[in-house]
């Protein structure tokens, strides 16, 4: 295992408000990494600073570096670097106007692919890779946002992996999502690690401890407590973490 | 009540109820070996008596765990407690059931009209120290320490070293005379059992450990 994107002392701020404190976090190669904390903490900030979409709001600022394969991704095009890193939101965000096929090859037509037969294969690729294909084959030139929830979410990775990403990072992906959505999604998840390297915010404890190889627990700004989630949840070596994570503050 | 103070309270009662289990072993081991000792078909129904609402409790403390643990998923100290008193109402449940073997054995003396050929100190000493150890893995348990569980596992030592010292002494008296022998097993056997008490024992401690620490520590 290589490590795929190393976070050194990286700070971040909205405006006077500084919102993350000295973060450094090593995050490995095909694995997935979970980033809890209280709602506040700095989870989603710190996701928003690994692809640059953290500086694009009024007043917010970085300081430090993100290397993604020992690159400053600070020194680089952001809009290629996004290329590298996809986001998966909170809510499932398809464009309404699209179908569901034109929505899986959104980011390959804006990057000026015009040929339909690749975009019809590439879009059966990744609708097949979300596991959605059987469900929507029939489908296709539908609205995006026809499909239910849980199948707007996996077209909405779909989406992301059609500019072929190294990361992904989702952010709270499943909060909007029914329990039977949320397991196909974590299904889904834990298949993509063997491609790709994940990042997933989220609220919901037992999905850190369910899906995640590492977790990183996050508390005002500050990295608390990163180690493998196995041991996190079950010795965590710092109190702030035991208390969080067993429900005595938060 | 909150959900925080729930879990609290349900969790000390799974621990209340542990103590009650420690409670019936040391009464069953007592009794059994006194039964043994005296050959007393009284004391003898201790352990029966004892075994049954053991059961109980351990069914209890099992069904109270599961539902904390599917209703709370529980981690981090949370867990391991959780963890460690279901493993743990297990041990006191068997140490009792050794116990109640204990007391069958008198029972069969009784019934047979037997007589002990010796005084059975060697036994008595493994069962003091079984209680000792007893006492000791629960007061650790109940009060997270880790230091009181080491010295359990140190004492397993003296009991098995005491059990080999009772099997070579048999053995010479059985070799000697052939009534003896069916005496000598039973002897045997409650050695046996009292040394499996102790060992039940240093798995108790083990859970004090884990609770504490978080880390396994196997005897050596």
């Amino acid at each position: 295992m290589s490590t795929k994107i190393r976070i050194k002392s990286l700070n971040g701020w909205f405006g006077e408000k500084q919102v993350l404190k000295d973060i450094n976090l090593d995050i490995e190669e095909n694995s997935i990494t979970a980033i809890i904390g209280p709602s506040g903490c700095g989870k989603t900030t710190l996701i928003r600073c690994i692809n640059r979409m953290h500086e694009v709001t009024p007043g917010a600022r970085v300081e430090g570096s993100v290397l993604l394969d020992e690159q400053d991704i600070y020194k680089e095009d952001p809009v290629k670097v996004r290329e590298r890193i996809g986001m998966v939101f909170q809510r499932p965000n398809p464009f309404p106007t699209m179908s569901v096929l034109e929505n899986a090859v959104a980011g390959l037509k804006l990057k000026g692919i015009r040929n339909r037969k690749l975009l019809a294969e590439k879009a059966e690729e990744v609708i097949k890779a979300v596991g959605l294909w059987d469900e929507v084959k029939n489908e296709l030139n539908k609205p995006g946002t026809s499909l239910s929830g849980g199948q707007q979410q996996r077209l909405c990775i779909a989406r992301a992996l059609a500019v072929e990403p190294e990361v992904l990072l989702m952010d709270e992906p499943a909060s909007a999502l029914d329990p039977v959505s949320t397991m196909r999604l974590e299904d889904l998840i834990y298949e993509l690690k063997k491609e790709y390297t994940i990042v997933i915010v989220t609220h919901n404890m037992q999905q850190a401890a369910r899906v995640s190889d590492y977790t990183a627990f996050l508390y005002m700004g500050e990295l608390i407590e990163y180690s493998n989630t196995k041991e996190l949840f079950e010795r965590p070596k710092n109190d702030l973490t035991e208390r969080y994570i067993s429900g005595r503050f938060g | 009540m909150g959900t925080r103070e729930k879990f609290d309270k349900d969790i000390n009662e799974v621990y209340r109820m542990l103590g009650e289990m420690r409670d019936l072993a040391i009464d069953s081991i007592n009794s059994s070996m006194e039964a043994l000792d005296k050959l007393d078909e009284d004391a003898a129904k201790v352990a029966l008596r004892n075994d049954v609402k053991s059961y109980d409790l351990m069914r209890n403390i099992e069904n109270r765990c599961t539902a904390l643990l599917m209703l709370q998923a529980p981690v981090a100290k949370d867990l391991r407690k959780i963890v460690t008193a279901m493993k743990s109402s297990g041990d006191l449940n068997r140490i009792i059931r050794y116990a109640k073997n204990i007391s069958t054995l008198a029972i069969e003396m009784v019934k047979e009209k037997d007589e002990h050929f010796k005084k059975l100190i060697g036994l008595k000493g493994m069962k003091d120290k079984s209680i000792d150890m007893i006492e000791k893995a629960m007061k650790a348990l109940l009060e997270e320490n880790k230091n009181l569980a080491m010295e359990v596992y140190k004492e397993e030592e003296d009991v098995d070293a005491l059990y080999e010292q009772i099997f070579r002494e048999l053995i010479t008296y059985m070799v000697e005379d052939n009534r003896k022998i069916t005496r000598g097993v039973r002897y045997l056997l409650a050695g046996r059992y009292l040394e499996r008490v102790a060992d039940h024992a240093c798995n108790i401690a083990e859970g004090a450990i884990y609770i504490t620490t978080g880390e396994r520590i196997a005897p050596d």
